[in-house]
This record gives C-alpha cells, structure tokens and sequence, in this order.
C-alpha cells in the first residue's frame, strides 16, 4: 500500500526536524528528570540540558515519555511539594 | 548548581522493617497517582496504573543506589515508573501486529500527479526526490525502520520485534533521516522548503 499523505507529511516533518544528536535515548532518560523539573520551573537549560531538548525534539519515543513525565509530576506536585 | 531538595527516601528504602514497608507504601501512592495521569487516554486505556506500579517499585528499588541526587527522589522514581508504564502500553497496544502485515511490500510512493505530463510542480518533484532517496539511499533496514514508524510503531516496539534495541533503532532512524535530508540538501532543496510544500 502507498504511504498516505499524511504519512508522507509525517516522513518530511521528520527529514525537515534532522540535526546532529549525540545522545541515546538511554542517555536522554538518565538525566530527563531533571531536565523535567527545570522545564516546569521555567529555568534555563544549561549546554547539557539543551543536548536533552534537542534529543527529545528528534526522539518520538523520549518525546512521548516526556510529556507523560510532565503529567505526572504535575499530578503529584499538586499535593506534594 | 542549584542545591536539589534533601530529603531521605533512599535511607527509608534501604531500611528495613516497618521504616522501609511504610517508605514502600507511600511512594506506591505518589506513582499510582502519577500513573494514573500517565495511563489515561494513551494507548486505548489498556494499562491500569495498579498494573505497572508494581514492576516499577521493583525497579526502583533495583536501582536505589543509582540515584545520584540531580532532581528530586520522587522525580527519579516516576521517570522510572513513566517509562515502566509506557513501555507496557505499547508492548500491549501492538502485540498482535506483525511485522510482516505492518510492512506489506514495502514502501510505496503513489506517482506523482504530473509525472508524466512534462509539467511537474514543484509538489511533484519533491515528491519523485523523497522517492529516489527512499528507493536508492537507505538500506533495507533502514527503510523497514522508517516505514514502521510511519504507520505508528514506536522504535521501542520495532526494536523488540526485531530483536534489536532502542538505541540502536534510534540511531539507524536518524541515520536515514540525515541522509534523506542530506540527499534533499544535495538536489538543491532546503529543510524549511520541503516543509512548506510537502508538510
Ligand atoms: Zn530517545
């Protein structure tokens, strides 16, 4: 079966999204909780928080854990802190 | 650095008797709370927090003395409960498909519009290049990767059932993706260009 349009959008966004990543996704979960909590801070990232960001902007599946990360911090920092 | 909050779960877990059952016990809470956010409209609903909180506080006590203190302790446990829980929901979600009807006969580009007209748009060029490349640049592991991913298999999955790992399968996909973006660049089209027509 030929690939859907939409599937082909998906392919370009891919091509298009390509940059250098030095990072495994073992590398990216090894320092992604911190990377969470200075996201839901709001603080800069430093240089090796960045190479998380650009990981994660490349990686579906980091990308996805990720944001269900978020979720869930967000469900416990509610009563927690 | 920032000094990040001290608390003593590590010690209460590493404890024994009623310290550590009681520690056991309340971060069972906080990661089925957080699980449950987690769970929610992913994956068709298939996975229940209380399903995977279990394996991941086994995990989590597996690697207790991995914690090296870069966020908070209850951050580290739910990173750990996160990916437990969502490698399970995609195991589950795509148990039953194989490899074989996922990839079909490889794959294929419709041709292009105008192909044969003389007259091609530039849509049609683009899209007879990103055939090309598919077709000529990539191995056949690399295209089988990629077309996977397309039909939504996750490269954790993929790698699983192809007995490969994930960081593995993330390098081969973006390994494919630099060269088609690379062999795009080489034919004169620029990232943001493919993306405005084609995307
Ligand atoms: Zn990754």
């Amino acid at each position: 079966m030929s690939l859907s349009k939409q599937q082909i959008q998906t392919l370009v966004g891919l091509i298009a999204a390509t940059e250098s990543d030095d990072l495994s996704c073992e590398d990216c979960f090894g320092r992604i909780g911190e990377f969470a909590e200075k996201s839901l801070e709001g603080r800069e990232l430093s240089e090796g928080m960045q190479l998380i960001q650009r990981h994660l902007e490349q990686c579906p599946c980091c990308s996805e854990e990720y944001k269900a990360l978020i979720e869930a911090l967000q469900e416990i920092n509610v009563e927690q802190v | 650095m920032a000094t990040v909050e001290k608390d003593d779960w590590v010690e209460r877990l590493s404890a024994s008797g009623e310290v550590r059952d009681q520690a056991v016990t309340e971060l069972r809470v906080i990661l089925v709370r957080g699980l449950a956010s987690t769970c929610r409209n992913r994956y068709d609903n298939r996975v229940q927090a209380d399903d995977v909180v279990q394996d991941a506080l086994i995990k989590i006590l597996d690697k207790l003395h991995t914690f090296e203190g870069r966020s908070k302790f209850t951050t580290w446990a739910m990173t750990i409960a996160v990916r437990t829980a969502m490698s399970e929901m995609r195991r589950r979600h795509f148990k039953d498909v194989s490899m074989e009807s996922l990839l079909g006969d490889g794959m294929r580009f419709e041709p292009a519009a105008n192909e044969a007209s003389g007259d091609p748009s530039e849509r049609d060029d683009m899209l007879t290049k990103l055939r090309e490349l598919v077709e000529t640049s990539l191995t056949d592991k690399q295209r089988d990767a990629v077309h996977a991913l397309l039909h939504g298999m996750p490269v954790e999955v993929f790698a699983e059932k192809t007995g490969s790992n994930r960081n593995a399968v993330y390098k081969l996909v973006h390994d494919a993706r630099a060269k088609l973006r690379q062999g795009f660049e080489q034919a004169g089209y620029k990232a943001k260009d493919i993306s405005a027509v084609l995307a």
